[in-house]
């Protein structure tokens, strides 16, 4: 019988062993016949404390709040929003791509002259080519053209309205590729073919084509070969004080053939090459110019100990032209670019990155607010970046030759609002 | 064959997990929620002998124990009987305050240390490898702020800005130990000191107009420090008492480093400039301690160490510490005590409660960086602990606390409060030794 007054504790050993009565050292005949029977013992409390030991590691909460921005502020630099103006606005060599089809590109072709009051004169010379509207008749084939004549729709004007246009007409000498054709582009011209005047009014404008033309290219208006054979007009401005500019739609060639029907010749492709007589701009702006051979580059100091390193969260560029209303007539229509472009452009041009196409917003600004120009600038003010320059330009789509007056002096039109913080 | 067998398989085990937890010093100290004052810096340094000296205020150069390996003081590597692994794991949770600031409260688990001492002639000649954090840096702070794009702050934009900091530098030792006489031994000690310390600046807008960026600068050192260090009884004391002096030297030493900057986006990591490559000094470092048992019960440490920090020089600018301007540095003085009771000492056959070590520890550390000059970090802390035996002879779990503060709220400082709790796990096994009946 067991004694009640003393309590017993029930200790299970797998084999007839003694229990282990120290962790001192003992020999090692003993420490193998302890370890033989505690074997699974030592593994349960290792895994346990291993078990506790990850958790341990891996555990962390936090509620970091503000504690210690009083130690970091002296080192830390701050967040801020900086304006930033160019130190280089000037003209560049980028001409204006003024070249199109009907699919893309251009969308007009432009001609004539002006006398600007504010940048002086200009003349514009537009480049027209056709291709069959559809497969010719046997009829028409066969027959021989007595008349042929050009549709004009225009639909442009920059310059005296109330005045009328003159100009001559010549062949092109030489196939072109309108994608190729920019403002100062070389189109070999051929023989005149004729000189018109018209008025600048907006509309489908007839111009018949003489005799000795049409008689000249009758074989040709009726080849099957006509695309390849024939390369356009060229339309040089003599006269006038407008340029104009006619779109692809509603403007082609017609040539009536005897006896058959009348054929038409849709306008295939565009040009347009502008010339700008003397350096008549007024020293405070750089004149951006539609359709110009000359484009506008620009630069800011982003290096150089004017802006510290710093991490660019965001830039917003923004251009404002100046208002030159009150230097032109009533009479003097000057339909403004709305849509401008802006590129960054390595030293030596052939590395390109198309940052934005923008349209004029309501105040009148372009703002170009995206996060390509914003990495564009945080790679330069590292001095990460082969780009040396932002390029500005008129998509080719508008097709005018309208411009913008930058200023450069105390207030320029162009400037950078960058929020940044420095590094150091 | 059993017992050597399961010993070994405990002791890889331990060691595989330890190890990975160290494979990579930056990841192991990953957190980023410690003290703000491992900003400053090489990281805040670390200290860890064992887990019993951890207990009794991070001293215990002149302990001597067959039960625990003391890698700090080489000359106690001669003290070894038994092959003895150890390690340990610590978990703090910091209140952090400033003036003027919510508190806020952090926590992170790291890695204490591990050692791995034998000996080559028991009670002799003994070796000894250890690992363990030699600085930490883990912070994280985060402010807000405004940008206002006009004067009518109407296109404003709020971001939060993130200072993060982790990684620190491992020392990996090896060392010996050899005892000359009865009462004198005498060690040297190679350290190796390696790790990456990396600082990131994240400022992040919940906006889509604006990027989100990242600068990230990564220093990665190493280099290599010798430390000799001696331990004497001292003589004449009645049985049952001793009285043991031990002092260290480290000499200075140079560690070679480089460093690369990160630009990081969402979509992608730049690195910029090149990389820099340099030097930084380590400094001259002497400690003291003495133990004195006055029966065998009883174990009282007291610990002192100084290291020149105030010799310090960089080629890399350091939070708080720019090019050719150490006067955010101090020399690093710690004076630590602690006392041990162990009831069962010398008592094989005592209850298990008996067998428990107990130990209380104070200690007072004036950090080697401080945010500004003239403005020290003290740190002072309690310290105490449990020695559980286990059914594993020469094996022990030493459970320990750390409550203390850091800093102060004044001059625009933050004071911590942190307690931590460690657990280290303490193996000891005859290796290499024939068994008689092998």
């Amino acid at each position: 019988m067991l004694s009640a007054a003393k309590p017993f504790r029930l200790v299970t050993y797998r084999h007839e062993s003694p229990p282990p009565s120290s962790f001192f050292p003992m020999s090692p005949l003993r420490l193998s016949m302890v370890h033989a029977v505690r074997a699974n013992t030592p593994r349960c409390v290792a895994l346990t404390l291993a078990m506790c030991a990850a958790l341990l590691t891996v555990a962390g909460c936090d509620d970091p709040s503000n504690v210690g921005q009083g130690l970091l502020d002296a080192q830390a630099g701050d967040t801020r929003v900086t304006t930033m103006i160019p130190d280089e606005v000037a003209l560049g060599d980028r001409p204006d791509a003024t070249g199109g089809n009907a699919a893309s590109g251009a969308i007009r072709a432009l001609v004539g002259m002006v006398d600007d009051p504010v940048i002086g004169s200009f003349r514009s010379t537009g480049y027209v080519d056709f291709v069959p509207s559809s497969q010719f008749e046997a009829s028409f084939s066969n027959g021989s053209v007595t008349w042929a004549g050009l549709d004009l729709n225009l639909d442009y004007r920059y310059g005296d309205t109330t005045s009328v246009l003159q100009f001559d007409l010549y062949g092109v000498s030489e196939s072109w590729l309108s994608s190729e054709i920019s403002a100062d582009a070389e189109v070999p011209m051929g023989s005149l073919v004729a000189s018109y005047e018209v008025p600048v009014t907006r509309g489908v404008v007839t111009l018949a084509l003489p005799d000795s033309w049409v008689t000249a290219n009758d074989a040709r208006l009726r080849s099957e070969t006509f695309t390849d054979a024939f390369h356009g007009f060229s339309i040089v401005p003599t006269a006038g004080n407008t340029v104009v500019g006619f779109r692809f739609s509603e403007s082609g060639l017609r040539a009536s053939a005897v006896p058959g029907d009348t054929v038409s010749y849709a306008l295939s492709k565009v040009g347009t090459v502008t010339q700008r007589d003397g350096a008549s701009s007024p020293s405070d702006f750089i004149i951006f110019q539609d359709g110009s051979p000359k484009g506008v580059y620009v630069r800011f100091p982003l290096r150089g100990g004017v802006f510290d390193e710093s991490l660019i969260h965001r830039v917003t560029m923004g251009l404002t032209a100046t208002d030159l209303s009150a230097y032109y007539p009533d009479s003097f229509e000057r339909p403004l670019p709305t849509v401008l472009g802006l590129e960054a452009v390595s030293a030596d041009g052939l590395t390109r990155l198309e940052i934005a196409e923008v349209s004029v917003n309501a105040d009148g600004a372009f703002i170009i607010d995206n996060t390509t120009l914003t990495n564009v600038f945080q790679s330069a003010n590292l001095g990460k970046s082969v780009l040396d320059r932002f390029e500005l330009y008129f998509p080719v789509e508008q097709s005018g030759v309208g411009f913008l007056a930058l200023q450069t002096d105390d207030s320029p039109s162009i400037e950078a609002l960058i929020t940044a913080t420095s590094i150091n | 064959m059993t017992s050597s067998y399961t010993g070994r398989s405990l002791l890889i085990a331990a060691a595989l997990f330890i190890g990975c937890a160290v494979t990579d010093p930056a990841a192991a100290q990953n957190t980023n929620d410690g003290s703000v004052y491992s900003r400053f810096g090489l990281g805040q340094r670390q200290t860890w002998l064992s887990g019993r000296s951890q207990a009794m205020g991070g001293g215990g150069l002149a302990l001597s124990s067959s039960l625990y390996a003391n890698p700090q003081n080489p000359a106690s590597l001669s003290d070894q009987i038994l092959t003895r692994f150890s390690g340990g794991l610590t978990y703090e949770s910091i209140t952090t305050q400033a003036d003027g600031f919510d508190a806020g409260r952090l926590a992170s688990g790291s890695l204490s240390g591990v050692h791995l001492a034998f000996p080559l002639v028991t009670n002799k000649l003994g070796l000894g490898l250890s690992l363990a954090p030699y600085t930490r840096v883990s912070y994280r702070i985060q402010e807000t702020g405004r940008v206002a794009f006009s004067a009518d702050d109407l296109d404003a934009a709020s971001f939060l800005k993130e200072f993060n900091g982790n990684g620190g530098l491992y020392q990996l030792s090896g060392g010996f130990g050899f005892r000359t006489s009865s009462r004198l031994s005498v060690g040297a000690r190679v350290d190796m000191l390696f790790g990456i310390l990396e600082e990131a600046r994240t400022t992040l807008f919940n906006d889509a107009r604006f990027v989100d960026r990242t600068i990230r600068e990564s220093t990665r050192l190493r280099g290599a420090a010798a430390t000799v260090g001696a331990r004497y009884s001292i003589p004449g004391l009645p049985d049952e008492m001793g009285l043991i002096v031990a002092s260290t030297l480290t000499l200075p030493a140079t560690l070679r480093g480089e460093r690369i900057s990160a630009l990081t986006t969402s979509v992608g990591r730049d690195t910029l400039g090149t990389t820099s490559k340099g030097d930084v000094s380590m400094p001259m470092g002497a400690s003291l301690g003495v133990a004195f048992q006055p029966t065998r019960a009883w174990t009282l440490l007291a610990d002192a160490t100084w290291e020149e920090w105030t010799a310090v020089t960089s080629d890399f600018a350091l939070p708080g510490m720019p090019l050719g301007d150490t006067s955010n540095l101090s020399d690093r003085i710690r004076v630590s005590s602690g006392i041990e009771f162990w009831p069962g000492s010398g008592r094989p056959f005592a209850s298990y409660g008996a067998m428990i070590a107990y130990r209380l520890g104070v200690y007072s550390d004036r950090a080697y960086a401080s945010p500004s000059a003239n403005q020290a970090i003290r740190s002072v802390g309690i310290t105490g602990g449990l020695s559980l035996p286990s059914l594993v002879p020469g094996t022990t779990i030493d459970l320990n606390i750390d409550v203390g503060q850091r800093g102060q709220t004044d001059s625009g400082l933050v004071k911590d409060r942190y307690i931590r709790f460690g657990l280290n796990i303490n193996f000891g096994e005859r290796w290499f030794d024939r068994l008689p009946l092998g």
